[in-house]
């Protein structure tokens, strides 16, 4: 039955050849929208946690559901041990709050302390103005708070905070660079010094509030979880996906608003791929009908049907994944760039302003297995259709 | 030895009053016999062909085709009695337009299941016998009426089934062609003694069978 299957198909070449090619060109867009959404939440998610935040924090237990520089811990021999053991990048950071102050104006901002040359946060390449911190002394602020301030670089502000002990800090810290990140709390209300300033201005005597985990490793939640199991106990991971709901839930609904598109095509190609099956069954009708009378059951006459449609589904995978690949691979080399305004709006959102495509088989595989489940659910109507008439009308024994 | 029989066999039809195809038919057919069913257009031939061949359900009465009722046998059942009993040939000829002479007669021993070797072989028998060997990388396409309807009969007897329903075999083909085809038809009937009944209002035909069933208004007028 595949022979005639098969042959059947070419019996319109035009109409199995439009076909094919609308497959094929479906094919080719499922796999090439996938990939680049794919490429881009993955690198938007490196983008967005290089940024600031990392992959993942550890914190004393209870600082994550409050956030108090009390709830603070200390990197000791045996921590920075078992960090090293990873592979993953760290750095350690005191954050706290408190006021920033120059001239007459005053501004409540967050105040973290950062080692500058262990620092893995892209913070070092967001300087606009300036540079970065390199000894005490020295802080950096984001561009909005410098402009409600109405500081410049070389400008001192005065930062006041409240220590861990319930002691007041204060210290004048020389504006090095302004820094310019997109995210808006960033670039309106953070502050950075040394880890040494942060130190003294909040009291914490070598202790830290957060050490900061960064890894591009695809097995990182793998990795993560066996360093969870080995941390002491009242410290706890939080992941990025924790610390930046919005970020995932922003992927989610971009996903989402992309699933209902997708759809919408493979209901195209779908009803194009009826609308053949459809055509070609009923020229045969009398015909289907003889093989019928000659001894194939109802099923039988179906399947024939669903082969016919597997082999326009094959025909046009394999050619859509044909012209996918290169097209892919082009794009994993040559990311499709945004500029202007419209990288300020993706940077605004934690998007990076970059759109690679990925190159998986999952994709490739995933959108095969679809087209190929509609192109069999496809197929059973005109099949159901064209058994359910009676065998005697269909033969027309007499003409 | 009866290969066909019919008790009462009736179908109607409604299409505002009842309409009687084939009014309380009783027939019986033996082994080998070379049967026509003559009659003017509309007056139950094919009807009659169609529920003997189990194509057709019947409003009333039974249809035992060597000694088995397929009125009443479940639809899968049914084609599987049709492929293994029966033998079809049509009045055009209804070859599969894709496949060659020689696929289109496998076609019935690879549903059947028989193994490769033994298709070629019985394939190729029946093309001998009938002379159609030239025939068999030939699509329908590049085959005139009288071949094709050769290659039918051919599709039709390759499993040597217990009947033969043809229904107007000859109605498209020249004089010449239709008297070889009923020939060959009744050649067959005599070596594999396989029953044929023929649907016809042609006396080329009919003038070669040893029976002839007259059928008017559904029901039998002479036998």
């Amino acid at each position: 039955m595949y022979k005639v299957a098969w042959r059947n198909l070419w019996r319109n070449k035009r109409r199995t050849i439009l076909t094919i090619s609308a497959i094929a060109f479906s094919v080719l867009v499922l796999i090439f929208m996938l990939s680049i959404e794919s490429g881009t939440y993955e690198y938007t998610k490196d983008y967005a946690t290089k940024i600031w935040n990392g992959k993942a924090r550890i914190f004393k237990k209870g600082y994550f559901q409050k956030e108090t520089i009390t709830k603070s811990f200390t990197v000791d021999k045996k921590l920075k041990k078992l960090l090293e053991s990873t592979s993953f990048s760290w750095c350690k950071r005191i954050d706290g709050y408190g006021l920033v102050s120059f001239g007459d104006k005053t501004y409540g901002a967050s105040i973290s302390g950062i080692e500058p040359e262990r620092e893995i946060s892209a913070i070092s390449k967001k300087i606009r103005e300036g540079k970065y911190i390199n000894s005490t002394g020295q802080v950096l602020v984001g561009w909005r708070l410098a402009k409600n301030l109405k500081v410049k670089v070389g400008d001192k502000i005065a930062i006041l905070v409240q220590g861990r002990d319930g002691s007041l800090g204060a210290k004048l810290l020389e504006i090095t660079g302004i820094f310019k990140t997109g995210v808006l709390d960033l670039d309106r209300g953070k502050v950075i010094t040394t880890l040494e300033d942060a130190d003294e201005l909040f009291s914490m005597g070598g202790r830290v509030t957060t050490v900061v985990l960064y890894s591009k490793t695809r097995d990182f939640d793998k990795k993560l979880n066996s360093l969870e199991k080995k941390l002491p106990p009242e410290l706890e991971l939080v992941t990025w996906q924790k610390m930046m709901p919005e970020l995932l839930e922003m992927i989610e609904f971009d996903r989402a608003g992309a699933y209902i598109m997708y759809l919408i095509l493979i209901m195209i190609v779908a009803f194009g791929l009826l609308n053949t099956l459809y055509m070609s069954t009923f020229e045969r009708r009398k015909e289907l009908a003889v093989l019928r009378a000659i001894g194939l059951t109802k099923g039988e006459v179906r399947a024939l049907i669903l082969k016919e449609s597997f082999f326009l589904a094959l025909l046009g995978t394999i050619t859509g994944i044909l012209i996918s690949l290169p097209v892919v691979i082009y794009f994993v080399k040559h990311p499709i760039k945004v500029g202007g305004k419209m990288a300020e709006f993706f940077e605004s959102l934690l998007f990076a302003p970059l759109m690679p495509a990925l190159l998986s088989w999952k994709i490739f595989a995933g959108v095969s297995v679809i087209i190929f489940i509609f192109a069999i659910i496809m197929a059973i109507f005109p099949g159901i259709r064209v058994t359910r008439e009676e065998l005697s009308q269909q033969l027309r024994f007499e003409k | 030895m009866e290969i066909v029989k019919t008790e009462n066999l009736s179908k109607y039809y409604t299409d505002g009053t009842i309409v009687k195809a084939v009014d309380g038919v009783n027939l019986t057919l033996k082994k080998g016999e070379f049967t026509a069913l003559v009659g003017p257009s509309g007056s139950g031939k094919t009807t009659l062909l169609n529920l003997i061949g189990g194509i057709d359900k019947p409003s009333e009465g039974k249809v035992f085709i060597d000694g088995q009722e397929i009125s009443l046998m479940p639809e899968k059942k049914l084609a599987k009695f049709r492929l293994h009993k029966l033998g079809f040939v049509f009045q055009s000829f209804n070859l599969i337009p894709v496949l060659t002479a020689y696929e289109n007669v496998e076609l019935i021993l690879l549903f059947q299941g028989v193994p490769k070797n033994e298709r070629r072989e019985r394939v190729m028998r029946i093309f001998k016998e009938l002379g159609i060997e030239e025939l068999a990388d030939r699509t329908p396409s590049k085959m005139s009426g009288g071949q094709q309807q050769r290659v039918a009969i051919a599709r039709a007897i390759v499993h040597t089934p217990s009947l033969v329903l043809a229904d107007e075999p000859t109605a498209n083909l020249d004089s010449e062609n239709a008297i070889a085809i009923v020939e060959l038809m009744k050649k067959m009937s005599e070596e594999k003694g396989i029953t044929f009944l023929i649907a016809t209002h042609d006396s080329r035909v009919f003038e070669r069978t040893r029976r002839i069933i007259k059928i008017i208004d559904g029901k039998i007028h002479e036998d």
